[in-house]
């Protein structure tokens, strides 16, 4: 199999496309009947669907990766599709709201709330999906994972209401969005590309401070996202340290201590230099409260 | 069809979307190992490109640089920028025109080869040279071969169809439901870039019954690394000479130097990957590593017995000799053997590691737990008190494991083996005077999600 076939060229997709001339090749095919076997087929085509598609795809190339393809250190994958993103996907497409009643969290139930959901998010880290919705009654935006959605409900929302709607969702997005240097210790500059890969899940932008011989890496994430990128940092542990960010680097300093009170007591040669675990221990169970990252 | 080598462009593009903005020309030229000229002339090519594949979507601005164009911006699509490497490929202007005639002739109706040059004569633009009957019949054997059109049962002459079952079989309900199930796949699963080509003109398809944006843009994904896909452009060559039992030959670049943990391998059997030359090896498996979002090959070369190589140091790749199927089949099972404690590619002693978890606070979901099962490969969870579990499991070498371990912060603490504990220790301590002095009174403001 060669991707670089000149049917995917450039030119032609763009000759192509000025008619909507649909073209797929056997390659594109044996993908899909590939993809065809995976379980979460069943959950996202109907049945009639996938009936079609398998005698359509019969006479395919089976390509067999698993024997040659190995995948490591992958989350254990439950849910690569579920049974809600249809109705939520055709709610988002036709503009609408929904009234929804969900567990939270404590085994309560929030009821019927309304909403206006704008996206369909996967977590590649938690394998689950998320609605992402506005709440016009708070003036806030929402994620609830479909697993928690027991009722959902289309409900229609006037044009001018719904656009009102859409250009809150794109100020409060940015407006939560924030930034994040983080500074690779130069005696691990040569780990650089594995570094970089890790953190090229992120928005960002790298700075080279030539003089210096260091890479400062400027991310940017929501806010409600930095406990994903403080796991990130804690996986990486001592080539990458947090620059600019208060209240990030008393996050890790919180967790550098409390770990190292983890093994204090059991090793008594151990002698930390901080003598402020007591303190530490109190305010790190709060805030590991959030530390739900990878 | 000559194979072309796109190692330039890749390595080019991979640079660009991870270091984006990070260095200059010049700089990029120098680690790039090309001249200014060269990185100057391939940065134009591509920037060309891309603006042809991005215009007709979202109409990029001329200005923009490079790097911006290929910098990943979460939430505004799931569709990697990148992807556009494997639309580079060069043409001829007047092969792009008959290929395109010939399957605009053929939208609505089957034809034989013969009625298709007349289409082609009569509408090609006139300053072109008219093709002749060889040409075209080599066009439609380029097509079929692809398996963008098909033969139409019955004798000659041939009646030629365009596969577009579909479009023509699915219903127009049907065909979203396929491109969602297409995105999704392209998005998740490995390995993706046929799914993104598809995604792509399905795309096309149901934009004439679905215009809204919100038609073909519902889904995002945090956070996965989409720079995967470039190496994509070596994993068929490489399954491909596995499946043959072919020997390849390839110029490796290390990505600056071999990781420590292939370094610590004392085991002289299982040496630790080559720099910056040729390498001819037998090829067994291909590697897949979701922690960081990286490909390796693994393969057998003589004296040096087994070795790793990231793919994203790989150029010039080329399917030499094949080996006996028994000798495949011996060194396959041995690489079995002495990876199956692996957590990523270690071929180190295998240990057993032993790590004690913290449930989270009272009253809260046991995300620890939830994480530990989700992400901890083959380890065993074993119950211990009401506020923590163990955690046990047998590896090849502890630096692969040790980032994930860390990455768990306070919540994680190793009991075995002992110096994997003791590196633990002297890792937070470090970590922690990084962060001194230490700012009081700081607290995270609640964030607005809800479960």
């Amino acid at each position: 199999m060669n991707l670089f076939e000149k049917m995917f060229n450039y030119q032609m997709m763009t000759r192509l496309n000025e008619t909507g001339l649909f073209t797929w090749t056997s390659q594109e095919r044996a993908w899909l009947r590939m993809m065809l076997n995976h379980p979460a087929a069943r959950e996202a085509l109907s049945p009639v669907t996938l009936d079609k598609m398998y005698n359509m795809l019969n006479g395919e190339q089976d390509l067999n990766l698993q024997d040659y393809l190995t995948e490591k250190a992958k989350s254990e994958e439950n849910n690569v599709s579920h049974p809600l993103l249809r109705q939520l996907r055709l709610i988002i497409l036709h503009h609408q709201g929904f009234r929804m009643t969900g567990r939270v969290r404590n085994g309560r139930t929030s009821h019927d709330e309304f909403g206006f959901p704008y996206k369909l998010e996967y977590s590649m880290v938690k394998k689950e999906w998320y609605v992402l919705w506005y709440a016009p009654r708070f003036d806030k935006l929402m994620s609830t994972k479909l697993h928690s959605i027991v009722t959902v409900e289309a409900q229609s929302v006037e044009p001018n209401t719904a656009s009102s709607y859409t250009a809150r969702i794109a100020a409060i997005t940015e407006k939560r969005k924030t930034t994040i240097t983080i500074e690779v210790l130069p005696e691990f500059n040569q780990e650089l590309s594995r570094i970089l890969y890790a953190f090229s899940c992120f928005e960002k932008q790298v700075e080279y401070l030539e003089a210096e011989q260091t890479y400062r890496i400027e991310l940017t994430v929501p806010r409600n996202e930095m406990d994903y990128v403080l796991s990130k940092m804690r996986f990486l542990g001592k080539r990458v340290r947090i620059a600019d960010h208060t209240m990030l680097r008393e996050r890790m300093s919180e967790t550098a201590a409390k770990a190292l009170a983890r093994y204090v007591e059991k090793d008594p040669d151990m002698h930390p230099e901080h003598s402020n675990e007591v303190q530490h221990h109190q305010r790190e169970v709060g805030s590991l409260a959030k530390a739900d990252g990878q | 069809m000559a194979r072309e080598s796109f190692d330039k462009e890749i390595q080019f593009l991979r640079m660009l979307s991870l270091t984006s903005g990070a260095y200059n020309r010049k700089q990029y030229a120098e680690r790039l190992g090309i001249s200014v000229h060269t990185f100057d002339k391939t940065n134009r090519r591509l920037k060309e490109i891309m603006q042809t594949v991005a215009d007709q979507r979202s109409g990029a601005e001329a200005s923009r640089e490079m790097a911006d164009l290929v910098r990943f911006q979460y939430g505004e699509s799931a569709e990697p920028m990148l992807l556009f490497l494997f639309r580079a490929k060069s043409m001829k202007e007047t092969e792009v025109q008959r290929l395109s005639v010939l399957l605009h002739t053929l939208q609505h109706k089957t034809l034989t080869a013969m009625e298709l040059l007349d289409a082609c004569c009569a509408d090609l633009p006139e300053d072109l040279a008219l093709p002749d009957e060889k040409t075209i019949r080599s066009d439609l054997k380029y097509l079929e071969e692809v398996g963008v059109i098909r033969k139409e049962p019955g004798g000659r002459p041939y009646r030629y169809a365009l596969q577009q079952d579909v479009l023509t079989e699915l219903t127009v309900e049907e065909q979203l439901e396929l491109y969602d199930f297409v995105d999704m796949m392209a998005n998740t699963q490995v390995p993706s870039v046929q799914g993104y080509l598809l995604r792509d003109s399905l795309k096309k398809a149901i934009t004439a019954s679905f215009p809204q944006e919100e038609a073909t843009e519902p889904y995002i994904y945090k956070y996965h690394y989409y720079s995967r896909i470039l190496d994509e452009a070596h994993l068929y060559t490489l399954l491909g000479a596995i499946r043959q039992r072919k020997r390849v030959q390839f110029l490796y670049f290390s990505p600056k130097k071999p990781s420590s943990y292939s370094s610590q391998n004392t085991n002289p059997r299982f040496e630790r990957e080559a720099d910056g030359r040729s390498n001819r090896i037998v090829p067994l498996e291909v590697i897949y590593d979701h922690q960081y979002g990286r490909w390796y090959v693994i393969g057998y070369q003589g004296r040096r017995g087994f070795v790793k190589f990231r793919m994203e140091g790989i150029t010039q790749l080329e399917e030499q000799d094949s080996v006996e199927e028994q000798y495949m089949l011996e060194l396959k099972q041995q690489w079995t053997d002495i990876s199956r404690y692996s957590w990523l590619v270690d071929t180190g002693n295998t240990v057993t590691v032993q790590a004690r978890f913290f449930h989270p606070e009272r009253g809260q979901r046991n995300f620890i737990l939830d994480r530990v099962r989700l992400q901890g490969q083959w380890g065993k969870i074993i119950p211990e008190t009401d506020h923590t579990f163990l955690y046990e499991i047998q590896v090849n070498g502890t630096t692969e494991i040790k980032p994930w371990l860390r990455s768990f912060g306070s919540s994680c603490e190793i009991i075995a083996p002992q110096r994997l504990r003791q590196e633990m220790i002297k890792e937070w301590k470090e970590i922690a005077e990084y962060y001194e002095p230490v700012r009081e009174d700081v607290q995270l403001p609640d964030d607005d999600t809800t479960e």
